[in-house]
């Protein structure tokens, strides 16, 4: 073989090399389970979201529940956070037509350097109530939320991130 | 022999990809991060305390010195020290960091010490940072000897406005006051 025909797949290789230095994680496609806890910020480490009754009717009322487990040591903040410097945590729930949603219900948050958080599992419950005129059919139910983890010694920047929930509206 | 030049040439080359893709600097919008500088004047003095995560979404500056003259440093300071004073209800607050090497850590913070204590630098955080910490990449702070400052402003954790070598003269000092001015609103 000449050996300008050698150098090329030796350089082929070196060049696969480099591109295979990259990221492990583009390299396989992520499990649905995967994509959702990338949509988290850090501070969140899981979320499960749910709604009561699992089976929705037009014209009931029932409870959405967003389950947020806060990372080991890390807190979020209250919506009155009680310093107007502070990230408050905001929550808006995800608008489905012909569902009306409440304001969200927090826990009683806790009192860290004169701060109100939240620490470990926090669930947020809005109530809702599906309209009689509301279209039979499947929907998401969720929210968006802006919020910031920090213990006694950092915090994360502030971010914005989303929960839903499918749901089945019938007769 | 050309096999060997044609890799140490490509090895080279990602090399120096690797060297140049940061330092561009943080752009309007994104956020700024923790870092955990070792404070020498202002509030946190005597702490390697997270200066945003404890004034958190007030309106603050960070400048970032890298081997920039304690002249120039001096006159941006003095816009903080005055902004501190002017936006004392808006709770402003400005870091400046030194980035140090093992080599020159000891001569910048004695020299930062004492500069520190001029009166038209009351008030402004003082801080000195090693220039491998993973903050001056999280901050994209190119360390080429061409960049002598590189100053932030902002809000919420959001950069407002971004300067490189911003000059400590009347006309450097004009500009930061209105970028701070635009952030204290």
């Amino acid at each position: 073989m000449h050996k300008s025909m050698r150098t090329l797949p030796m350089l082929m290789a070196c060049i696969g090399f480099l591109q295979l230095s990259g990221p492990v994680s583009a390299q396989k496609a992520r499990t649905d389970k995967e994509v959702s806890r990338l949509k988290l910020p850090k501070f969140i480490t899981s979320q499960k979201t749910t709604v009561e009754p699992s089976t929705l009717r037009r014209g009931a009322s029932g409870k959405l529940l967003i389950s947020l487990a806060v990372e080991d040591t890390f807190h979020i903040y209250d919506p009155n956070p009680g310093d107007p410097f502070l990230t408050a945590t905001k929550v808006t729930p995800i608008k489905v037509p012909g569902v009306v949603f409440g304001k969200p219900v927090w826990p009683l948050p806790i009192t860290v350097k004169g701060a109100k958080v939240h620490e470990g599992t926090v669930v947020v419950t809005i109530p809702f109530t599906v309209k009689p005129s509301a279209k039979p059919g499947k929907a998401a139910f969720g929210a968006k939320f802006y919020a910031q983890g920090c213990n006694e010694t950092t915090c994360y920047p502030p971010a914005s991130f989303t929960v839903t929930v499918p749901v089945s509206i019938k007769d | 022999m050309k096999t060997l030049g044609l890799i140490t040439m490509i090895a080279g080359f990602a090399a120096v990809m690797a060297v140049a893709a940061p330092g561009g600097g943080l752009k309007k919008g994104e956020s700024v991060t923790p870092f955990h500088p070792k404070h020498l004047a202002g509030p946190l003095a005597g702490s390697t305390d997270c200066f945003p995560c404890t004034f958190q979404n007030r309106p603050q500056v960070q400048v970032w010195v890298n081997g920039d003259s304690l002249t120039n440093v001096a006159g941006i300071a003095g816009t903080l020290s005055s902004a501190m004073k002017t936006y004392k209800a808006k709770e402003f607050k400005g870091l400046v960091v030194f980035l140090t090497t093992p080599k020159n850590a000891k001569a910048i913070e004695a020299a930062v010490a004492e500069a520190a204590k001029k009166p038209e630098l009351a008030g402004v955080g003082m801080a000195v940072l090693d220039a491998k910490d993973d903050a001056v990449s999280a901050y994209k702070i190119n360390t080429a000897a061409s960049t002598k400052n590189v100053v932030y402003v902002y809000k919420n954790w959001k950069v407002a406005e971004s300067f490189v070598n911003l000059g400590g003269d009347a006309a450097g000092q004009k500009t930061l006051a209105g970028a701070i001015a635009s952030v204290t609103k």
